[in-house]
């Protein structure tokens, strides 16, 4: 299932995991599950990670104070623990989708450039 | 947000749930998808990873987290704790007012006490590099009961051990005492001198402010050099801080010097309260002191150097005890003839510098102690007080902690806020005490209160005393809020909300238990006061066997600038004749010393001849005199035959004296009851076989002591040679006489270059041989006063408190018939149980302290039934002060209200 190009382009997201994290609880608070839901949805499974990364990456979040977490229960009726995006989070993604952007249009620009 | 998880366990069980919760999830979505749910399982955990390593991490992450949080937490919340204390003790300005002030008095008793002992036993002595590697030693010979007798050392003895020491570096110095010194245009004055060798400044390390110290050639040069080197005190008060003072002229006892250099501030010699103020070079003792000049050449004779030693780096001080020891065997065993006194004495290091070498140690040691244990007796009867209104005001508070509480606050942050509100009070209370002790530092002669004056520089706040008050206030102040502020949050939510107050009766017993301590510690220090008290009334009234109103003593020296003896004794004469013509004055005797201000009596041993009596030698001393009316002037009564007249004065002078004049005391001792006028004995002090007769016998008197017995003394018309140390002058006044100006004018008349020691009256002089009872008794007196005051405030906190709860019954039995005095009866009775319970405590307290105090009270039983009484006696008069207004209030209390709040 696992190439050596999947696990490349893994290793290039990872710092880009927290991005992607903020933006899934943009809307609402999410769960682990959920996040990860969220990411295989939007990105068309094209974003292959183990689920059990996204942990330290959500912990490491609301330690820095761009996540809060509460204990709460499922539509299912499952005690899960969801995530809510602070202001400062907010601020931060806005931050990081600009510097993104900006980057992906440079890297589109030479890839399309005429070698 | 609820908060986070607190401990390790439960963030490993809050991580283990999140990921089991998200692996059950996965495998129900692979089932949904069709999977069996053996296979939906394996993958989900395929799908996420390594759990073991995800699981770590984050428990990593979480745990840093949270230590995180609780840090700055702590701040916050410390800052909130703060701010709210602020605002508690601003809607309570009294409470907060009395509160200080209380903590003020009793902080400031344990601080000016601590500032006194830092100053006297603690503080390194001022002006000196590095002291603890300092030392002063002295050669000599060790008694039995661990005395030391210091002993002569040559000048080529000292040269080989300050060549041969390696351990040390060393510099000495002599004794030297008050010279007379006159420049920068003002009069003599005495100043203290020491006689010191070229190195002494730099083992000291003490630098020239300007100028230098002498050098080994100037110290030792064959005539004297005559440089000198002055504190920077005197350089203020004599040349008025003249940056030109070097090598201007300063007059020493009638010798020009001239000035090298002055010592850096606050140096005044090698222990904390000596006050020397000038330096001179060895050598010219000879000339300021008419001594023989130290020979330079002799091993077998010297002078009684005291050395000064600073260690090498890297040895310790028993490395250099040692190395002394081996010194002193090779002097011994180098210079066998010359040194063998090494035989017996030794080098004798008496440690690091600071406390005098010699004297009253003892009697300083028990001031210190006690007024340490007193002081801090009375910072507790403070603290008490406070910690008694804190649990007042904690039940006055209850409403608001039990709301507190049942909006969910927790106990710890309560009692952590009630804490911080506790220490604040008692910060600033040590705020208040340095600031009382700075005032009256600067208003009031400390030192000089307590009996210690006249010496350098006063105490100051350093920061040993700031640490002592800070640690103090934080120490005391924890220890004395966390009991109220555990008791003020034990309040249940419930109760707050149902409004009904339960009657606390433990609260009451630890109010209780509060004002007995209080109560006993203030019978402790009170019965010590009276003690003392008793000490100093008993020695104010001892018999001195002469009368000390309305004489006056004062010494001159003139053979200090040069005087011949006949020139001496000639000025002494003319000295005594003008006072004689000066109106007021009514007898003038002159003699070597005089009762209670020193002087040179001298110790001769004495021995009956009368083979009935116990002929055994023993110690008496003898006073020369220099002219008739010694007896008459200090009031000694004559006994049995006759005083000296001017005739035996003049055979005296011409070494022709053979008459004594006895104490009856000595008398009785030496005759028993036969007639001794008119006997003779050996003439004491004088080579063997002189006999001298007894001619009078005159009543004891007290000389220096109003302890034990009177001296057994002998009196002597002065031979020749007794008034190179000058003469004491003794004159009787009536009614309001200037003294001191007459003599100082009659002085400057004689010889403005010869000044007086100050002139002292009599009873001062007496009244100095009791300073130290004085001093200990006003210390005790002050703290046992404050200590008494402070239980008076808390125990009328505690009576109004309980009467204040109690208003309810009262108000009930006053509606039922009860009389204002059966109300009375109710407050007073609990007040005289507090007060039983109190003095029976107290009586053990001061059981201890009188036992501590027992050897230095002298005329007064340590439980001595008046003196005791009397404490209590104020002590019940401070209850009943403390309980009147309170029980007056109970009897006040409005029955219609009461009987309407039911």
């Amino acid at each position: 299932m696992f190439t050596r190009m999947d696990r490349t382009t893994i290793d290039l997201l990872q710092g880009t995991l927290g991005v992607l994290i903020l933006k899934s609880v943009s809307r609402a608070p999410l769960h682990g599950y959920g996040i990860a839901r969220w990411i295989e949805e939007v990105t068309g499974d094209e974003v292959l990670i183990d689920d059990g990364s996204l942990y330290p990456a959500l912990h490491r979040l609301q330690a820095m104070k761009l996540l809060t977490s509460e204990w709460g229960v499922s539509e299912s009726g499952r005690r899960v623990k969801r995530y809510t995006i602070t202001e400062q989070g907010r601020a931060q993604l806005r931050a990081e989708a600009n510097r993104w952007q900006r980057f992906s249009t440079a890297v589109s620009k030479a890839l399309g450039a005429r070698g | 947000v609820t908060p986070g998880p607190k401990w390790p366990a439960e963030i490993a069980r809050d991580v283990a749930e999140e990921i089991a919760s998200h692996l059950e999830e996965r495998s129900e979505e692979y089932i949904q998808r069709g999977m069996d749910p053996d296979a939906a399982r394996q993958a989900a955990a395929r799908k996420f990873g390594n759990q073991a390593d995800v699981a770590a991490a984050c428990r990593l992450i979480d745990r840093r987290f949270r230590d995180q949080e609780r840090r700055t937490g702590m701040v916050v919340d410390l800052r909130q704790d703060l701010g709210y204390a602020f605002r508690a003790l601003r809607r309570t300005p009294g409470f907060a007012a009395v509160a200080v002030l209380t903590l003020a008095l009793g902080m400031g008793a344990t601080t000016t006490i601590f500032t006194l002992a830092n100053w006297a036993f603690l503080r390194p002595v001022p002006g000196v590099t590095d002291p603890a590697n300092v030392s002063v030693f002295w050669v000599g010979r060790h008694g039995d009961k661990g005395s030391f007798s210091p002993g002569r050392l040559s000048y080529p003895n000292l040269v080989d051990v300050v060549a041969r020491l390696k351990t040390m570096s060393l510099g000495a110095y002599q004794r030297g005492g008050m010279v007379a010194v006159a420049g920068g245009g003002q009069g003599a004055r005495n100043v203290s001198a020491k006689y010191v060798t070229a190195g002494y400044f730099d083992v000291l390390g003490v630098r020239m402010q300007i100028g230098r110290p002498f050098t080994r050639d100037e110290d030792t040069a064959p005539s004297p050099f005559l440089g000198a080197v002055i504190s920077d005190r005197l350089w203020v008060s004599m040349f008025d801080r003249d940056p030109a003072v070097l090598n201007r002229p300063l007059d020493i006892a009638g010798v020009r010097f001239s000035i090298l250099g002055v010592a850096s501030p606050g140096f005044h010699g090698t222990e904390r309260l000596s006050n020397i103020d000038l330096w001179l070079p060895g050598a010219s003792q000879s000339i300021v002191r008419h001594m023989p000049a130290l020979r330079y050449d002799a091993r077998n004779t010297g002078g009684y150097f005291e050395l000064v030693a600073r260690l090498a780096p890297g040895t310790t001080w028993p490395q250099a005890q040692a190395e002394l020891e081996s010194l002193r065997a090779w002097l011994r065993d180098e210079y066998p003839a010359d040194n063998a006194k090494f035989r017996t004495a030794g080098f004798h290091l008496m440690g690091p510098i600071g406390p005098p070498p010699f004297g009253r140690q003892q009697m300083q040691q028990l001031v210190g102690f006690t007024s340490g244990w007193a002081s801090a007796l009375v910072l507790l009867i403070a603290c008490a007080n406070v910690a008694g209104l804190l649990m007042i005001r904690g039940i006055a508070r209850r409403n608001e902690i039990g709301i507190r509480k049942a909006l969910g606050a927790g106990r710890g942050r309560l009692i952590r806020q009630q804490l911080v509100e506790g220490v604040l009070l008692w910060l600033l209370g040590g705020a208040a005490a340095l600031t009382l002790v700075v005032l009256l530092g600067q208003t009031i002669d400390m030192p000089g209160l307590l009996g210690m004056g006249g010496i350098a520089v006063a105490p100051s706040i350093d920061w040993r005393v700031l640490a002592f008050t800070a640690l103090v206030s934080l120490a005391v102040g924890a220890l004395f809020s966390i009991g109220p502020a555990v008791r003020a949050t034990a309040v249940e939510a419930a109760d707050t909300l149902r409004s009904t107050v339960p009657t606390a009766s433990r609260r009451m017993f630890v109010g209780t238990s509060l004002a007995v301590f209080q109560l006993a510690a203030s019978m402790t220090l009170l019965v010590g006061a009276f003690l003392l008290a008793g000490t100093l009334r008993h020695l104010a009234n001892v018999p001195l066997g002469f009368d000390a109103g309305g004489v006056f003593v004062f010494h001159v020296e003139p053979s200090s600038i040069g005087y011949s003896e006949a020139a001496s004794l000639e000025y002494v004469d003319e000295f005594q004749r003008r006072l004689r013509q000066t109106a007021g004055v009514r007898s003038v005797a002159a003699a070597d010393g005089a009762p209670f201000v020193g002087g040179s009596s001298l110790r001769v041993r004495v021995r009956s001849e009368d083979a009935a009596l116990d002929t055994t030698p023993f110690e008496a001393s003898l006073n020369f005199l220099f002219s008739p009316g010694y007896f008459e002037t200090l009031g000694i009564p004559l006994v049995k035959g006759r005083t000296f007249v001017e005739t035996d004065f003049a055979s005296a002078r011409r070494g022709e004296s053979r008459v004594l004049v006895l104490s009856d005391r000595l008398s009785r001792r030496l005759f028993a009851d036969a007639d001794p006028i008119g006997r003779e004995l050996d003439c004491p002090a004088r080579s063997a076989g002189q006999r001298c007769q007894v001619i009078g016998i005159v009543g004891a008197a007290r000389y220096s002591s109003l302890v034990g017995a009177p001296e057994d003394t002998l009196f002597e018309p002065a031979a020749p040679r007794r008034s190179a140390r000058g003469a004491t002058i003794i004159v009787r006044t009536s009614g309001a006489v200037a003294l001191a100006e007459q003599a100082s004018g009659i002085a400057a008349a004689l010889n403005p270059a010869l000044p007086l020691t100050t002139v002292v009256s009599m009873e001062d002089a007496v009244g100095r041989s009791r300073r130290d009872w004085d001093s200990l008794a006003r210390l005790l007196g002050v703290l046992a006063a404050l200590a008494a005051g402070l239980a008076c405030v808390g125990l009328y906190s505690v009576v109004a408190h309980g009467v204040a709860q109690r208003r309810r019954e009262f108000g009930i039995r006053v509606a039922l018939g009860a009389t204002h005095g059966a109300v009375w009866r109710l407050v007073l009775g609990r007040t005289a149980t507090i007060t039983a319970i109190g003095l029976l405590v107290g009586l053990a307290g001061a059981y201890a302290f009188a036992q501590t105090l027992r050897a230095r009270l002298v005329g007064v039983h340590p439980f001595d039934p008046v003196l005791w009484s009397l404490a209590a006696g104020v002590l019940v008069a401070v209850v009943a002060l403390a309980s009147i207004k309170p029980a007056r209030s109970a009897t006040k209390v409005d029955v219609t209200e009461t009987l309407r709040a039911i």
